[in-house]
């Protein structure tokens, strides 16, 4: 920060070698420090060894030679040159750091005093410089001093007292800011922060923090004039005594607001990528879960629809059998028809030849009726023959032993009528038999013709019911014939179906395969997204 | 007449009498074949006004006529209808007769030895047209005599 810290040593002025205490602290500093002395023109009169070394020469080389040798030319020829030994004329001193020429022409630095030396009259008679080569402090310094500068003209540097109390701030700082350091000089560094956070408690130990030395690195959201948002990238570099108590607090910062917004930006978009990837994630987790779905229900599809197939080939082979069935049963049904007809032009035969045979035996009937009449004409033949035979013998017996051949013949006649009598009596019982039967036969052939009417009936109500069926069985077998042909569509609708299972099966697969790489890829987008946030 | 007509028995067959015999309400009667002239078939019958009730009519028995007398009224049997019947046609004295039967039989003859007289506890009404009964082997044959008829028909025309 110092550009020039002047040396708090070896400022006492050197006494000559008259005085022995002076003598003595002469050599004790001749032993650490270069040690020349010159007249007040500027020409050497003494050095010592520390001096002849660390610029290269003997003793003698230089004693009687003008300080000038020491010096830059350009510099031996400037007017600042002529006032710098007037000034040790005038008797004032001269310290600092000073740029020299060794013999050998390259540059030295030395940090040195020139004293002039006063007599007892008060008149200055000589200058004694006690220098120490500060070269390499020096090049080191002007390292330091570049870093800084190059710190300064990149970094936007502020400093503080350890309380808070501005000190100092750069021009960085102060553009960055938008104040002039008139306006910022001794107030304090909350005047760049938020109200709430100076009140907080953090606040506090923040700068409590610093008060005891430790080092606060980070970004930092800060407020420029008229409430301008900055944020910066900062450090707060307390500074310390070499007693450890910190004197100061140095913060070096970098406006980073506009990659702060781009940042945020950035992170915006990271947060709407994030979201989308998560979205990504979520839909590739969920078509993996539907992909799982899908292909174990297609899976489930092909099961089923395999089971429907052998379940439709199975009503196919049932419907088969119930087609050859039906094919059976409508031939049965035909031959039931056909002999139901037959039966029926049966029964009307049998009723036909039923009534013939009731007039037959009505005729019968008639007949032995007629044939009584007959036989009751013989019957009474007989009887009137056999009167006649009785009045024979009536008079055969009046007759007595004349009528004896007479009564005998006669009495033969009266058997044979009597036989007849007989003969004709069974023939009109046999008759009265046949009546008696033929009437029962004509009641039981009314009896069969009734059956046959009803059993003509029957059968007329089979044949009915035999073309229903017919009717039925073949709608049945016409139905059954559709129900082949879309048994036979539902197997091929279900063989379609099954193939289709299987091609989608394979497609959810690949859908699982195609979802489980993408939940692959967006759980690799995630943790990029994440990395990206963690840098 | 009745000597005459035992005597033809007698004659005709040694102990043995013929009869044409007839049923008449299921009971079994016979006539002597001396007294009867023929059996004939159920012939028409023409009231007679005024009659008693057993003469049931007139007969035209080939242009001759016969009273037809209803033997259940002179028997005193059960009542039945008269026409229809059949007739033993009797003579005595150039007189017809015809007695109205239920059925014919045969000419029998039975020997005399199972002929009795007619039992006392018939009724006399009936019992006088009875000559007696004989005792066949499964029956009884009662045997009317004509002469009492013709003379109890005489008598009620006399009356």
């Amino acid at each position: 920060m110092t550009r020039k810290t002047p040396s708090p040593k070896k400022t006492a002025p050197v006494k000559t070698k008259s005085g022995s205490d002076a003598d003595f602290v002469l050599d004790a500093l001749s032993k650490s420090q270069a040690i020349i002395e010159f007249n007040l023109d500027g020409t050497v009169l003494y050095a010592n060894d520390n001096f002849c070394q660390a610029l290269g020469y003997s003793l003698d080389d230089i004693k009687g030679k003008h300080h000038r040798i020491f010096c830059d030319e350009k510099y031996t020829n400037s007017q600042a040159y002529k006032d710098f030994w007037s000034k040790l004329n005038r008797g004032e001193f001269d310290a600092g750091e000073y740029r020299r020429i060794t013999k050998t022409g390259q540059d030295i630095w030395i940090q040195a005093s020139y004293n002039p030396v006063f007599d007892k009259n008060g008149k200055c008679f000589k200058v004694v410089k006690s220098a120490s080569d500060v070269t390499k402090q020096k090049l080191q310094t002007a390292i330091y001093q570049a870093k800084v500068d190059a710190i300064n003209k990149s970094q936007a540097v502020i400093e503080f007292t350890p309380d808070g109390t501005i000190v100092d701030a750069n021009d960085n700082f102060l553009n960055t800011l938008g104040y002039s350091l008139s306006e910022v000089k001794g107030r304090h560094h909350r005047m760049f922060c938020d109200p709430s956070y100076t009140s907080s408690q953090e606040y506090r130990q923040f700068w409590e923090k610093l008060g005891r030395g430790e080092f606060d690195a980070a970004q930092y959201l800060r407020f420029g004039k008229g409430g301008k948002q900055i944020w910066i990238q900062a450090s707060y570099n307390p500074v310390m005594n070499p007693e450890g108590k910190v004197i100061s607090v140095i913060k070096y910062a970098t406006d980073i607001t506009k990659e702060k917004n781009r940042q945020k930006e950035v992170e915006e978009h990271i947060k709407v990528f994030e979201e989308i990837t998560n979205s990504l994630s979520a839909a590739s987790e969920e078509l993996t879960a539907s992909a799982t779905q899908m292909a174990s229900m297609s899976r489930q599809t092909t099961d089923q629809s395999g089971t429907a197939a052998s379940a439709a080939e199975q009503v196919s082979a049932g419907v088969h059998v119930v087609s050859s069935n039906t094919q059976q049963m409508v031939t049965s049904i035909k031959e039931i028809a056909k002999s139901a007809s037959e039966s029926a032009e049966m029964s009307r035969f049998t009723s036909g030849k039923a009534q013939e045979t009731n007039t037959t035996i009505s005729q019968l009937g008639n007949s032995s009726k007629e044939i009584g009449e007959v036989i009751k004409v013989i019957s009474s033949i007989a009887q009137q023959t056999n009167l006649l035979a009785l009045n024979a013998t009536i008079e055969a017996a009046r007759a007595a032993d004349a009528g004896k051949g007479f009564a005998v013949v006669a009495n033969e006649v009266k058997e044979l009528a009597k036989q007849t009598a007989k003969a004709t009596q069974d023939i009109t019982n046999k008759i009265g038999a046949i009546q008696h039967d033929s009437e029962l036969a004509v009641s039981a052939i009314g009896g069969i013709t009734q059956a046959i009417e009803k059993l003509n009936t029957i059968s007329g109500a089979i044949a009915a019911s035999v073309e229903e069926q017919t009717a039925t069985t073949n709608e049945v077998s016409r139905v059954v014939h559709e129900s082949t042909e879309g048994v036979q569509g539902i197997s091929n609708s279900i063989r379609l179906v099954s193939k289709a299972a299987e091609e989608s099966a394979v497609a959810s697969s690949q859908t699982l395969e195609a979802s489980r790489g993408l939940t692959t890829l967006a759980e690799r987008l995630k943790n990029q997204i994440t990395k990206m946030r963690a840098s | 007449m009745s000597s005459e007509a035992m005597t033809l028995v007698d004659s005709s067959n040694s102990g043995q009498t013929q009869y044409s015999t007839f049923l008449v309400a299921g009971r079994l009667y016979g006539i002597d074949v001396m007294s009867v002239q023929e059996v004939t078939m159920p012939m028409p019958l023409t009231n007679v006004p005024l009659s008693p009730p057993f003469v049931k009519g007139l007969i035209n028995l080939r242009g001759q006529i016969s009273t037809a007398l209803d033997l259940r009224e002179l028997l005193i049997l059960p009542k039945d209808s008269p026409d229809g019947k059949m007739a033993v046609v009797c003579k005595h004295e150039d007189c017809l007769v015809s007695l109205l039967i239920d059925q014919i039989c045969d000419v029998v003859g039975v020997s005399n030895e199972s002929f009795e007289r007619t039992p006392d506890t018939i009724d006399p009404d009936a019992r006088r047209f009875f000559k007696g009964v004989h005792k066949l082997p499964e029956n009884i044959l009662t045997v009317i005599d004509v002469k009492s008829i013709f003379h109890s028909l005489n008598d009620k025309k006399g009356n």
